[in-house]
């Protein structure tokens, strides 16, 4: 072994760390090498020293320096932050102060509620000009006149060429046996948007065959765009003396404008075998009414078929035989547009 | 000597155990555990500034900046990590952060050894400022001793002082100063070597 090497064994050595191999050879190079041997002792005892080297005691003012200036850092540095780490390890870490991320949250919820409970969506809707088009354009994507009943769903139903235009067609749905929802459905026909107005009628200006103008009636006013549907939400409430209502639906196409009828009785499909309609020499919407009140059936008419006195005399086991025999007493014919739904035409 | 152990064993456990809980009340801003962790570790912090630096006054104000980055970063410290190792690094990089800013600037301590070839001699500045009683009773032989670490190189005095004076292992070394435990080894045989070469010519100190 040479002494370099002996050397480097010295702390192995010493901790008795070393190989027993490597030991033998160490030692016996001590044995032979004078120099070594010398040098070990010295190592040996360098280690001792060090070993007893004793402690010094810290200035006693350095607790009293250190808590003083530990307070000066505290005063002047910030709120103690904590972090929120998401970590997706070897690839990033992001690192958001939960403080600063919970006060950011509760801040919107505080501008949400404020922006719903005061009149700040107006204000702002008038700055931006939401509110410019009184026009609404009402479509199944939700813009609709009237909020829509619980349960009902736009589903799609048979839309019928009215003229002018105008497809329209007529779903159902009834949830609550208290009331009746409906749905009008209008779409533009030809490549150009259609203005519409839906009102419902009274019954004086019904029996009197003239359109009701009171503005509270008006259930849509606005145009029907092309290629999107108008779904116009119409609820029969449960009334005692008023067993049907009545829609008026008046559109422009062109210089002309065109006016259809919707008949929409309370309770629907109320099929019943001993149900007889006997009218003579009456206007088309007393005849119309009454088939939609007895049969329980919706009918869509023209204005000329609901002006027209016609004599009726009907009894029927089933709404559609009903409705056939009518129509063909009144000189007309009737399509099924849905359940319990029909047009004359 | 197995109850011994046990009881050894369990003493050890419970000194973690309250460790962990004072860094968990510092961690919360608690100053008076704070004061707690100062008392708990400012002699092993104060001496193991003093014997890598050399020097009093120096390692008073290591030990200062220390705590001082304790207290500020004892947020980030990880509870399953080794309290002592941890702050054993703060200090050395302290020190090592120091002798950076002393270099750049050609300062030089008032007890700075500078290496003249193979031996060393130490810079005699005269000092008139009244030195701490306890340093005016430290015997001639831990002096001798001490400035021989001080002409070490840097690594290799701080391995000797955790080694001999903070009775660290090798694996506790080689953690604070995140080097290979085989580096630490050398190291410290050759600083080892280098203090026998120094101290075997004072024969009076092995007397």
């Amino acid at each position: 072994m040479k002494c370099v090497k002996a050397q480097e064994l010295f702390s192995a050595y010493l901790e008795k760390t070393i190989q027993p191999p490597m030991g033998v050879a160490f030692e016996q190079h001590l044995a032979e090498c004078a120099r070594c041997k010398s040098e070990y002792e010295k190592f040996h005892a360098t280690t001792v020293v060090l070993d007893e080297l004793p402690q010094v005691a810290p200035p006693p003012e350095m607790h009293a320096a250190i808590m003083a200036r530990i307070q000066e850092a505290r005063r002047e540095s910030p709120r103690k932050v904590n972090w929120l780490r998401f970590e997706w390890p070897s690839v990033f870490t992001l690192r958001v102060p939960s403080r600063a991320l919970a006060a950011g949250i509760a801040m919107l919820l505080v501008f949400a509620m404020t922006y719903q409970l005061t009149p700040l969506q107006s204000v702002t809707a008038n700055l931006f000009g939401f509110n410019k088009h009184t026009e609404r354009l009402a479509d199944d994507s939700g813009v609709a006149p009237m909020p829509m009943p619980w349960g009902v769903t736009a589903a799609g139903a048979k839309r019928a060429d009215v003229g002018g235009g105008l497809m329209m067609g007529l779903s159902v749905n009834t949830t609550n046996p208290e009331s009746t929802a409906f749905i009008l459905r209008l779409a533009a026909r030809d490549g150009h948007s259609i203005p519409v107005r839906v009102s419902l009628m009274g019954d004086d200006a019904l029996q009197n065959g003239a359109s009701s103008n009171d503005p509270n009636s008006v259930l849509f006013m606005g145009t029907v765009a092309v290629g999107r549907q108008a779904a116009v939400p119409v609820v029969m409430a449960g009334c005692a003396n008023r067993m049907v209502q009545v829609a008026k639906v008046t559109w422009q196409n062109g210089d002309r404008s065109y006016s259809e009828y919707v008949f929409m009785p309370w309770t629907l499909g109320s099929e019943s075998g001993d149900a007889r309609v006997s009218i003579d020499n009456a206007a088309g919407s007393q005849i119309l009414s009454k088939l939609s009140a007895e049969y329980g059936v919706a009918v869509i008419a023209s204005e000329a078929q609901v002006a027209k006195s016609m004599t009726v005399d009907v009894s029927a086991g089933t709404a559609d035989e009903a409705l056939a025999a009518a129509a063909q007493q009144m000189g007309l014919s009737g399509e099924k547009l849905g359940s319990s739904v029909y047009i004359l035409k | 000597m197995i109850f011994k152990a046990s009881k050894s064993s369990e003493e050890r456990e419970h000194e973690r155990a309250s460790e962990r809980a004072l860094i968990t009340r510092c961690k919360n801003g608690e100053i008076g555990a704070f004061d707690e962790l100062y008392s708990r570790f400012e002699k092993r912090v104060f001496n193991c500034a003093y014997h890598i630096c050399g020097n009093y006054h120096d390692a008073s104000d290591i030990s200062q900046e220390a705590f001082l980055r304790v207290f500020n970063s004892i947020q980030t410290f990880r509870g399953d990590a080794n309290f002592l190792t941890w702050i054993y690094r703060i200090v050395t990089n302290v020190f090592l952060d120091e002798r950076k800013k002393s270099k750049a600037h050609r300062q030089t301590s008032l007890d700075e050894y500078i290496e003249l070839g193979e031996s060393s001699v130490a810079r005699q500045i005269e000092d008139d400022s009244p030195l701490p009683v306890d340093v005016v009773q430290a015997n001639e032989r831990a002096e001798i001793v001490q400035k021989a670490i001080n002409s070490l190189p840097e690594y290799q005095r701080i391995i000797v002082t955790l080694y001999h004076m903070e009775s660290l292992s090798y694996d506790e070394i080689a953690e604070v100063l995140q080097l290979p435990i085989g580096t630490v080894k050398s190291r410290l045989n050759r600083a080892r070597l280098a203090l026998a070469e120094i101290l075997g010519a004072k024969p009076e100190l092995f007397g």
